[in-house]
């Protein structure tokens, strides 16, 4: 090990977890050397990883305010001496442990890479807690939080040789911060930002941060935006992206489904100057009534992500540039609760139908429109993973066509109010590929329990029920005998939701086949979890009834 | 694979003189022989690698010849953090620890970047998991800390135990 040079042992290093450090870091005096720094490049994400990146609102009491005092402590020891005096001349209590003792080992304060402002303000509230708690004064104990928060901000700023991760979040009962690509030395440490959150609640001030940031940071890849208000904040972000290198990933989030972000060409327009880069686009409760067109969108062909997550106003007029640009790249599509006009919808799939793993629209679709996608999807779109679409009784049969079509389905939910006797049987017998792992069925999905046992039959011997349905000739009329036979696995997660239908003569179906393919396959069943959400008709004693299968584990939410 | 212009051999030295014949596209996941492929062109020359013995050169080309048609990683360093080996690779770092220092020596090298990873990873994947001392048995290393100094690097660090 002592041979292997330091860039090497550093990859080796790179690849530990904080646990692993912390023992590396007392095995020896190199090893110690190489860890510290990786270990202290980013402690308040380790404290508070779980969280979201923002939404802090729920903290759990029960993390060890012992850690985040022990981090703190050694912190406030990396202060100058005159920082130390100054907060103290602000009514801060300093415990004598941390004035009266020496230095420490490292300068810790220079490793830092990550801040998340709300992070740290947290980790810090609660070392107070634990440590000064002769603050009775609320205002005053807020003033020092946000000032000791601030200090150490400023330190990072001033210290680290490279900020690399950068988030600042306004939440509700945490003071602002000054623009901090303002701070002393800010030129230096955000030189190499690659990512940047930043989510006000529309009351913050972004320009002067965007404006410092677009002087210093040029080699951001990811953007996380939300609460732009003003038009001139909107230009200016749109600056921020122009002056960037190589970006490869923008969110733009509005605050809620009824506090809507503004989506203007402002935004859209600068995009363009990253058709190098960008891959991933996500745009969530956003309004683009203020755009006329995504015109922008088809100039970038490195796009490999769309997402409109619960935006409104997506009818555009201009659709028809769609289809003379290509997004070859494109492999996943998300519309989810919002409006896409169908004209896009097939735009996008005829122009990246090679390409697209991924489609997830929205549960909202019309008729026409799910009939296009259905006729558009099966011969153009055989790689696709993931598929999310609602279906219409008329169009059950080229439904039936897309699941022998889409090969590779890994995931497949169906939104829909269907009248399923014959058709939930046909499922199991159409679906052709061999990685199914879940099916969803979401809405009034009305089918006997005769209908649920021969289609969890189906999965189990598909070449003898395959003849039975040839000689009955019904709805999948277009399946002919030279078909080759696939069998198609049951899939790990089956799923019912808001049906009103299934009730308890469902569910002993299921348990009974659930048996029987265990006594088949030595105690093994291939379907793993089975959730059944807001389905009213089930009674309570449903959990008694499948508590005899065990390994399965069953999901059960009612209203 | 009709039509494929037909690949050269390249020929390579081991620092005990032992000649390799490789294919060219083999040779070429490493970086450092691409380049040099690329700047000398054509050649019936043979490399000369004096950092790397033969043996530890004939499990690099195992690697280079599995791993063939695999796409050429992205620049930027977006390598995701996960233990996830497969079957093949695991196989291939089953090795005594020595060859598995020469190996990440060689792949650092040579410049032949998932194979660095991968080396690495398996010797990160022995030290997960384990206190200071089973490290130190592991890797037979000395504790050349003070008793004063292991005890302040534990009392500054202390906040990343037990999580």
């Amino acid at each position: 090990m002592s041979k292997l040079p330091f860039e090497c042992l550093q990859t080796i290093f790179h690849e530990l977890d904080e646990k692993a450090l912390y023992s590396s870091i007392l095995v020896n005096r190199a090893w110690c050397q190489i860890a510290i720094p990786l270990l202290w490049s980013s402690p308040f994400h380790f404290l508070h990883k779980s969280d979201n990146n923002y939404s802090m609102a729920i903290y759990s009491t029960s993390l060890s305010s012992n850690s985040s005092t022990i981090l703190i402590q050694t912190y406030l020891r990396c202060f100058p001496e005159a920082i130390q005096a100054s907060l103290i001349e602000n009514g801060l209590m300093l415990p004598p442990s941390i004035i009266q003792s020496l230095p420490p080992l490292f300068p810790y304060d220079k490793y830092i890479r990550s801040i998340s402002y709300s992070k740290m303000y947290h980790v810090i509230s609660e070392w107070f807690e634990s440590e000064i708690d002769d603050l009775e004064d609320i205002d005053e104990r807020e003033g020092l939080e946000y000032l000791v928060t601030e200090k150490l901000i400023r330190l990072f700023i001033s210290s680290s040789l490279s900020i690399t991760d950068l988030s600042l979040t306004d939440e509700d009962g945490i003071p602002s911060l000054p623009p901090i690509s303002l701070f002393p030395n800010a030129e230096n440490s955000l030189s190499k930002l690659v990512k940047f959150t930043c989510i006000g609640d529309y009351q913050y001030n972004m320009k002067d941060l965007f404006i410092s940031l677009t002087g210093i940071s040029r080699n951001i890849k990811e953007i996380i935006i939300g609460g732009l208000s003003t038009s001139i904040e909107i230009k200016l972000f749109g600056k921020l992206i122009k002056s960037q290198r190589a970006l490869k990933s923008i969110e733009i989030l509005g605050n809620g489904p009824i506090d809507l972000q503004m989506i203007s060409l402002d935004i859209l327009q600068p995009l363009k100057t990253q058709q190098y880069s960008l891959e991933n686009i996500r745009f969530m409760n956003c309004d683009f009534e203020e755009c006329a067109t995504l015109y922008p969108i088809t100039f970038l062909p490195m796009l490999k992500s769309i997402e409109f997550e619960k935006c409104r106003n997506l009818a555009l007029q201009d659709l028809t540039s769609l289809d003379m640009k290509k997004l070859p790249k494109l492999q996943i599509f998300k519309t989810r609760e919002s409006y896409i006009p169908p004209y896009t919808l097939e735009a996008i799939i005829c122009n990246s139908h090679e390409s697209l793993r991924v489609a997830e629209l929205s549960r909202k679709l019309s008729q026409d429109e799910s009939r296009i996608l259905l006729s558009r999807i099966p011969s153009r779109c055989t790689r696709l993973e993931v598929l999310d679409i609602r279906i219409y009784q008329e169009d059950i049969g080229s439904f039936l066509n897309l699941l022998k079509y889409c090969e590779n389905l890994r995931e497949l939910t169906v939104f829909g109010d269907v009248y399923a006797e014959e058709l939930l049987p046909l499922i199991a017998l159409n679906l052709r590929s061999k990685h199914l792992q879940k099916l969803c069925f979401i809405g009034r999905w009305v089918f006997s329990k005769t209908s649920m046992n021969t289609f969890l039959q189906g999965f189990k011997s598909k070449e003898k029920f395959r003849e039975l349905q040839v000689s009955q000739g019904q709805v999948g009329s277009e399946i002919t005998n030279q078909e080759r036979i696939i069998i198609c696995k049951p899939p790990k997660i089956l799923k019912f939701q808001s049906n009103d239908v299934i009730n308890n003569d469902h569910l002993d179906v299921i348990v009974d086949w659930v048996f029987s393919e265990k006594s088949i396959k030595n105690g093994k069943c291939d379907l793993e979890k089975l959730e059944l959400v807001w389905c009213q008709k089930l009674s309570h004693d449903v959990l008694q009834r499948t508590k005899c299968l065990y390994g399965l584990v069953v999901e059960i939410k009612n209203y | 694979m009709t039509g494929a212009p037909e690949q050269r051999n390249v020929k390579l030295t081991s620092s005990e003189g032992t000649e390799f014949k490789v294919e060219r596209d083999v040779a070429e996941k490493s970086v450092l022989l691409k380049n040099m492929l690329e700047d000398v062109g054509e050649s019936d020359m043979a490399i000369p690698l004096p950092n790397v013995t033969g043996p530890i050169l004939q499990k690099v080309i195992e690697y280079c010849i599995h791993h063939r048609d695999d796409p050429v990683p992205a620049h930027d360093d977006d390598t995701k953090k996960t233990d996830d080996i497969d079957d093949w690779d695991a196989e291939f770092c089953k090795v005594d620890q020595g060859t598995l220092y020469e190996l990440i020596l060689a792949s650092n090298y040579l410049d032949i970047k998932p194979l660095l990873d991968l080396t690495c990873k398996t010797v990160a994947n022995m030290i997960k998991g384990k206190s200071p001392e089973e490290i130190r048995k592991t890797f037979n290393i000395a504790n050349d800390f003070t008793p004063e100094e292991e005890e302040q690097v534990r009392r500054e660090n202390e906040w990343c135990e037990g999580r």
